[in-house]
């Protein structure tokens, strides 16, 4: 199972990283919606993409990236996993759209366990 | 007429008396609030002695309630003075406060012992006012002067909104004492309005707590969301650092062991910052 990881936080990518590599699992990560659109094909085939809200100030969000997601046909499961409170202007937008669910950071890896169990 | 008003003025100044009672005693407590609240309560009973006094015809119960009044008023002025000084932050010398309270003092003694009261001449038949009394409200216009001076060094030192009440309503006190020491030099039967000149700072200074309230509700809301917005951005870190406890090896117990109170660490600091919201009072 291939995990697409979208944050605009270098180490927490990295570390994600390490993290699935010592899981035995593959990810790909990604800061922002330029990077997700240039690995094109292999975020794609991923079967599982956690987005993180806020990807900077005026930049695409992680609700940008869904709807693209959304539009290139991804078949994928969808999280978003934010450090913000439930009273941010995007966490309630995103806890509006369909079959994406957001968790609050920091997820525990039993939790990342979970949602890489196929 | 005027004995309905000065009873809807001693009404208004137990009312205030009360609003600033439950201010001062509520955590945190306010000795400020606590003094002004005494400072109505004992402006409320002048205010019915002032309105007995105006249809009192007799001049025995006449001076009665004139004695009690000007004990009454020496409580409000030295009440007054105590309110400005912790108000404004701007203590008289040592001398001056002691000389204050002594002469307060004094002035309540012989009001209580003489045969008319501090108001009164004695010697008359009928009811003159003395020049001790004409000397003490001469005493209490300055005192009222004072803090009129205290407002305007505060509006010179940038604390506008208080110098500005302290000279708006220390003006209409100080207004009051002048009509009624020209009332008692003239000869005059008008009633006595020193009380009103209060009851005109109390309604002053409400405006000034409902300005203060605001302020603070403003500031305490800002506070919250910057706190709101730490907590957000402490949350990606916090990821990271639960990322990396987990991919660290343990080769031993004691590094078991110790990788599990940094992971409790960060579970403690994902419920604080997740409770901070719960907890206060104002949403960002």
């Amino acid at each position: 199972m291939t995990i697409l990881m979208v944050d605009d936080d270098v180490d927490l990518r990295a570390m994600f990283a390490e993290l699935m590599r010592s899981l035995n699992g593959d990810c790909i990560t990604a800061a922002s919606l330029g990077d997700v659109e240039r690995q094109r094909s292999t975020v794609l085939a991923c079967s599982l993409a956690i987005l993180d809200l806020n990807l900077g100030a005026n930049v695409p969000s992680g609700i940008d990236v869904y709807h693209w997601l959304l539009r290139a046909h991804f078949s994928g499961k969808i999280i978003f996993l934010t450090g913000y409170g439930p009273d941010d202007p995007l966490v309630q937008e995103a806890s509006r759209l369909p079959n994406a669910p957001t968790l609050s950071k920091p997820i525990d890896v039993d939790q990342l366990t979970e949602l890489t169990a196929p | 007429m005027t004995v309905t008003v000065l009873i809807m003025a001693a009404g208004v100044s137990l009312a205030s008396a009360l609003i600033h009672f439950t201010l001062g005693l509520h955590r945190p407590g306010s000795r400020q609030h606590v003094t002004f609240a005494l400072l109505m309560l004992a402006t409320c009973p002048f205010q019915l002695i002032v309105a007995r006094f105006t249809v009192t015809t007799s001049v025995a119960p006449a001076i009665t309630l004139s004695r009690a009044a000007v004990a009454n008023a020496i409580v409000m002025i030295a009440l007054f003075g105590a309110f400005v000084a912790q108000y404004s932050g701007m203590k008289p010398r040592r001398t001056v406060a002691w000389a204050f309270l002594a002469l307060s003092a004094v002035s309540l003694v012989y009001d209580l012992a003489a045969p008319r009261g501090l108001l009164y001449e004695p010697s008359t038949p009928s009811l003159t006012v003395s020049p001790i009394a004409l000397a003490w409200q001469a005493f209490n216009a300055l005192t009222v002067l004072w803090a009129t001076v205290v407002g305007a060094l505060l509006v010179r030192r940038g604390q506008r909104r208080k110098g500005v009440l302290l000279l708006l309503g220390g003006g209409s006190v100080l207004a009051t004492i002048v009509i009624d020491i020209v009332r008692n030099v003239l000869g005059r039967s008008w009633p006595y309005v020193g009380g009103f000149g209060l009851v005109v700072f109390s309604l002053l200074l409400a405006v000034d707590l409902a300005i203060n309230f605001r302020d603070n509700e403003q500031r305490l809301t800002e506070w919250v969301g910057t706190a709101i917005v730490l907590r957000d951005q402490l949350n990606t870190p916090l990821q990271t650092l639960r990322f990396g406890l987990a991919t660290m090896p343990a080769a031993n117990a004691a590094e078991h062991a110790r990788i599990q109170r940094l992971q409790r660490a960060v579970t403690r600091l994902r419920d604080l910052g997740r409770n901070l919201q719960a907890r206060g009072p104002f949403r960002a």
